[in-house]
């Protein structure tokens, strides 16, 4: 029986608490998920973004982009792993902020299933297109048997 | 994110689903099923006759 599935989507990282967990493959999607965001979007990863007033605050990454220079922040809980994102849209940056939001979800969503299909023995192809709304992009992970 | 499971004639791609999601969870992504269907016998009989030459086929978008 072939199946279509439609699924919300959560990252959660192994908590930085412990010893070596920041070398953990869950960290090192996490830290290609960011470049891959910052590359697609013309930016950069720092370690810390600014508030509206220039308050500088530390985060696990932070992807600072020509659309958004106070930049989206990434910590990590060190209790659950859950990734949680940092930023100040004040001043009508909601809608950037989503984008990057949403384009490091994809990133890091296409990432862990072509990782998965390999490891299940699939052969594994990505195809990258630009959505149909023009403000994105869609990720086809294909794997074959 | 949709998956789209083809060229499975039984129950194995229940089995693949699982089996992904189980892997996903230890990468890092919790998947919430919000949708599913079952293909009917017609779609699954002319992906078949695709698979014979071109493999089962796991697609994710």
């Amino acid at each position: 029986m072939s199946l279509l599935s439609a699924y919300s989507t959560q990252i959660r990282v192994a908590p930085p608490s412990g010893p070596g967990r920041r070398s953990h493959p869950t960290w090192e999607l996490l830290r290609q998920a960011v470049e891959a965001t910052a590359e697609e979007l013309g930016g950069e990863v720092q370690d810390s973004i600014v508030d509206y007033y220039g308050n500088r605050v530390a985060c696990d990454f932070a992807l600072v982009t020509p659309g958004f220079p106070r930049g989206l922040g990434v910590k990590v809980s060190p209790a659950t792993g859950e990734v949680r994102f940092l930023y100040d849209p004040y001043g009508g940056y909601e809608q950037q902020v989503g984008r990057i939001r949403d384009a490091l979800t994809q990133n890091y969503t296409a990432l862990a299933v072509a990782r998965a299909l390999a490891i299940m023995n699939y052969a594994v192809e990505v195809e990258e297109a630009k959505a149909a709304d023009e403000q994105g992009k869609r990720v086809v992970v294909r794997g074959v048997l | 994110m949709t998956a789209d499971f083809a060229g499975f004639p039984g129950e194995e791609c229940r089995e693949e689903e699982e089996k992904l999601r189980q892997l996903l969870i230890g990468l890092g992504v919790v998947l919430e099923q919000t949708a599913f269907r079952p293909k009917d016998p017609a779609e699954i009989a002319a992906e078949l006759g695709v698979d014979e030459e071109q493999g089962k086929d796991v697609r994710h978008r």
